[in-house]
């Protein structure tokens, strides 16, 4: 049978392989030139990487764009382990290790024109200010819906998060689950800073009494909504717009202050084709291969300003005023923390706390006293930590994400943590107790 | 629609009715239901990837879904943080099935010798046979040019085609450029190949409707081919006989373009290991290179994909609904599908079949099909031929491929090129490349009026 076959003999094959390679007998690759490839580190996904490859390669006849494709943290690891020396361009959404890799010296400076790519939005910088990577793109968070599900549950469309509270929504919005989910921490992000941290939690306590949890990047959520079983969706804006290029009555709104995250661009220090990576940044950053991006298998967002301006039909507005200054700094030094909160005070307790907002949905609409339902909301709303401490830098530490290594497995939790773990478990039910006591009379 | 053909039989061989009359049953309300109950009406850019939901039971959602995202996933070379998505190369040639397969789509072949295939392959062997009748590797290359290797591990050299043109005439007077590829290499790593190199050049057909096809019980793919042999019509399709690696014996070939793989999951299996580099319990057999250090201190666990990963996959692609065809009652269409029957085209392109018991998705079994195929090889002529056998299949015969959700193929996948190799750039210069067996269907489509022309085409483009 071939394939066994053939994989037997290409072990002989290999050995072949190594030795000329060693010995540097050239070949294919030598046939070519080394200035005709430029191998890229990326963790985009197909139709995006593809896409770019197929236009740069047409530009270029003869040359190669080399993919090696990486997750974040993976590719982390692989940089620090020596492939450094093998990569020419890091190109990905993962602000963090762009920061990390310059920290660490490990890239050239881009070199680039920058007149017509904006350096920040709302003041907050995407690029880096000594040039050492550029942002390429823009991961805008909202929320998508389906039209007909809203029809039928008589709701007019979302403009704001907090619109997602409504007890209409009744099971009907999907959330997701930051230290499950790779998109959510910017996501629930953009709910904590754009509103403040007490306020973004009261709101995400009240989105969450109307949530099924989404898990798990393979992301049935996108079916749901397209097939109007859920009518809700908290997500990034390409997934909801791939569903709409699709036909699908899915629409997608930004909230008026959300997080527009960057993808950014990098040379790296020791790239072995350095010239052909420069090219490839430069085509990348330029109109035309910002204008691919808008292709509807891509959907990201631009950096260059003058494609908003080509595209009126793009309702993202990253570059205008009055947008949230989203810090992915903020985001990365308490990533830890808001994953441990948002999975003991609204995941874990989730069972219980929805006959209480039932409750508390019965008591507001029913006129009760005020004084007891505000009262009530308070507690199923609060966050077991306050903004005056999440703040503090010894408790976020404590949360932080350990560095992973491959095969080795993850090292267990810190006491300390499973006891501060403990601890707002014990307060969430405390206060779910005395709601239920306050709302006993709506309960059924 | 079996009426029609009856009464406009034209040639079409009175055995094949009668036959088709057995498998069809009687047209119906499941009239437009491509795929029976796993038809959808979707029609926009997704129409190839979609799974109907109710027809999941809850338990298997997971899995479907994860079968799902491991289609989608980009792979990466092991040590990595992801196991479940470990073990790219040391060679490949695309590092995800949609890089071939996009949108679970069709690929298309470069248009100019300076590009590089970025979803099709070149399939290698000299001649004589292997141990269970498949083809001979080439002695160096292996059984298919793998054009990447992982960092410290050089591909084998890079695959590309000249294109070679000429003019085609229509009864009518029209005339169609035709052109045709002719494979060569660059950059080979170990120098020339063997001298009685033999090659296939393979675009990647879409993957949806499998499960059906799978279902399909071979006593009725049997009875095509006697059926088709009995008629005397110069049409006498053959099955594959393949080597099943799960099961460890002979067994009826479905898939790949010469019907060269028994089941879904093999041929998932083959493609993780030819096309990525992947192993599998199928295919365990490292294909890592020893004195390659590197790779081999790193990639040391195989099989690479880790338990289950290959069923849900195989899940996966059982479920990819068909889409439904459309505009079935317009005048146009009618009349072309009426055109397809005349000229033949049915007999090789089954309009019917039904799927048998099926207990590896029971859901499967007891549907009525359209999907235009017999599963059975043809001898399709010189032109089409690539020379190099495939088990039974000659250097000249081909598997009837399915053209169900072939008028979707342009919304998907932004092209409309067709046939193994990429070469017919629509479906009119599809059918003018049928030769051998078809060349009779070839013929009565060059001879149509214009109008009936473009009914047949019509008729194609709804499905
Ligand atoms: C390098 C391009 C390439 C890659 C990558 C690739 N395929 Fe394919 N695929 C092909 C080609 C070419 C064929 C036809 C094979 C043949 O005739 O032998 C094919 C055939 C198939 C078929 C059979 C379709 C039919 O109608 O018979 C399935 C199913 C399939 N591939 C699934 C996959 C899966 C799953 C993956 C990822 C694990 C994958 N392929 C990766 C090119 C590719
Ligand atoms: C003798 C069997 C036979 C007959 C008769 C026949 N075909 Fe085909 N058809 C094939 C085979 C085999 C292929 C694949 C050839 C290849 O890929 O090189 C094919 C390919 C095609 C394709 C391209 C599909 C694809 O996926 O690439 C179309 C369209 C098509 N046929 C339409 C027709 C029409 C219309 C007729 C009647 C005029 C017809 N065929 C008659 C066997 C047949």
């Amino acid at each position: 049978m071939g394939q066994q076959m053939n994989i037997k003999r290409r072990r002989a094959t290999g050995l072949l392989l190594a030795g000329a390679a060693a010995a540097g007998l050239g070949g294919w690759r030598g046939a070519l030139g080394a200035g005709e490839r430029v191998v890229v580190l990326t963790s985009y996904p197909e139709e995006l990487v593809g896409r770019f490859q197929l236009a740069y390669e047409a530009r270029h006849p003869g040359r190669r764009v080399e993919i090696l494709w990486r997750q974040s943290a993976d590719a982390l690891a692989y940089l620090r382990r020596g492939g450094q020396q093998e990569v020419d361009v890091y190109w990905t959404p993962a602000p963090r290790n762009f920061a990390l890799l310059k920290a660490e010296g490990r890239l050239a400076p881009l070199l680039l024109d920058t007149a017509a790519l904006p350096s920040r939005v709302a003041g907050y910088p995407i690029s880096d200010p000594d040039g050492q990577f550029a942002a390429f793109e823009l991961a805008g968070y909202g929320i998508a819906y389906n039209r007909t599900a809203l029809g039928r549950l008589g709701l007019t469309p979302p403009r704001d998060w907090r619109d997602l509270a409504d007890p209409r929504y009744r099971g009907q919005v999907e959330l997701p689950i930051p230290g499950r989910v790779g998109f959510a921490p910017v996501l629930i992000e953009a709910v904590l800073q754009g509103y403040g941290w007490d306020e973004g939690w009261a709101v995400l306590a009240a989105i969450a009494a109307n949530a099924e949890f989404g898990s798990g990047d393979s992301n049935p959520g996108t079916d749901d909504l397209v097939s109007g079983r859920r009518a809700a969706r908290l997500t990034i804006d390409f997934f909801a717009a791939a569903a709409r290029s699709s036909g699908a009555s899915v629409s997608f709104i930004y909230p008026p202050r959300t997080a527009y995250n960057p993808a950014q661009v990098a040379i790296l220090a020791g790239a072995p084709h350095p010239a052909a990576a420069r090219d490839f940044v430069e085509f990348l950053l330029s109109a035309e291969g910002q204008e691919l991006l808008l292709h509807p298998d891509v959907h990201r967002l631009p950096v260059r300003k003058a494609l908003y301006e080509a595209h009126p039909e793009l309702s993202a507005q990253p570059f205008a005023p009055g947008n949230l200054a989203y810090s992915d700094v903020l985001t990365r030094s308490r990533q830890g923390l808001v994953a441990a909160l948002f999975e003991q005070a609204l995941v874990q307790p989730h069972g219980r706390a929805l006959p209480l907002w039932q409750a508390l949905h019965r008591a507001e609409a029913a006129g009760a006293d005020p004084a007891v339902t505000a009262e009530a909301r308070a507690l199923l709303s609060a966050c077991p930590v306050p903004d005056a401490q999440q703040a503090d830098g010894e408790l976020r530490r404590l949360f932080d994400f350990p560095d992973r290594v491959p095969g080795q497995p993850e090292p267990p939790p810190a006491p300390a943590r499973l006891a501060r773990e403990a601890e707002w478990r014990n307060r969430v039910e405390a206060a779910q107790a005395r709601a239920g006591k306050l709302l006993q009379a709506w309960r059924s | 629609m079996m009426h029609l053909e009856r009464k406009n039989g034209g040639w079409l061989p009175a055995a094949l009715v009668l036959l088709a009359s057995l498998a069809w049953g009687p047209a119906g309300a499941g009239e437009a239901a491509a795929g029976g109950r796993f038809t959808t009406r979707d029609q926009g850019r997704d129409a190839y990837q979609q799974i109907l939901w109710d027809l999941v039971p809850a338990a298997e959602r997971e899995r479907v879904l994860a079968g799902r995202g491991l289609v989608r996933q980009t792979w990466v070379i092991s040590p990595s943080l992801e196991p479940r998505i470990a073990g790219l190369g040391p060679t490949y040639n695309r590092p995800a099935c949609i890089s071939c397969h996009p949108r679970n789509g069709r690929g298309a072949a470069p248009d100019d010798q300076a590009r590089p295939m970025h979803s099709m392959l070149v399939r290698l062997s000299i001649p004589g046979r292997d141990a269970h009748g498949g083809p001979l590797p080439e002695p160096v290359y292996g059984d298919q040019l793998n054009e990447f290797g992982i960092p410290g591990v050089p591909g084998e050299g890079e695959a590309y085609l000249v294109w070679e043109s000429r003019e085609e005439q229509l009864a009518d007077g029209t005339r169609v450029e035709l052109r045709a590829p002719r494979v060569a290499f660059r950059g080979l790593i170990q120098g020339p190949m063997h001298p009685e190199l033999m090659t296939s050049v393979r675009v990647a057909p879409p993957i949806f409707g499998l499960g059906l096809l799978e279902a399909v019980p071979e006593a009725d793919i049997l009875a095509l081919a006697r059926a088709q042999k009995k008629a005397g019509q110069g049409v006498a399709g053959q099955p594959n006989r393949v080597w099943d690696a799960a099961r460890q014996r002979q067994a009826l070939g479905r898939f790949g373009l010469k019907a060269n793989q028994p089941t879904v999951r093999q041929q998932i299996a083959g493609a993780l290991a030819g096309d990525m580099g992947i192993t599998s319990v199928l295919f365990p057999e490292p294909n890592c290179p020893p004195a390659q250090q590197a790779c081999a201190a790193q990639s040391d666990q195989h099989p690479e994909l880790v338990p289950g990963a290959l069923e849900e996959m195989t899940l996966y692609h059982y479920l990819l609904a068909v889409p439904a065809p459309r505009n079935q009652g317009g005048p146009q269409v009618r009349r072309g599908r009426r055109l397809f029957a005349e000229a033949g085209c049915a007999s090789c392109h089954q309009p019917r079949l039904r799927t048998g018991p099926f207990p590896g998705f029971p859901a499967l079994g007891g549907q009525r099909i359209q999907p235009y195929t017999d599963l059975l090889l043809h001898d399709m002529g010189p032109e089409l031929a690539d020379g190099r056998p495939d088990y039974q299949a000659s250097g000249s015969q081909w598997r009837t491929p399915p053209l169900w959700g072939l008028g979707l193929l342009p919304t998907v996948n932004g092209h409309g090129t067709l046939l193994h190799d990429g070469r017919a750039r629509n479906v009119l210069e599809a059918i003018l490349w049928h030769g051998g067996e078809a060349s009779r269907s070839r013929e009565a489509v060059r001879r149509l009026p214009a109008a009936e022309r473009e009914a047949l085409l019509a008729f194609l483009a709804s499905l």
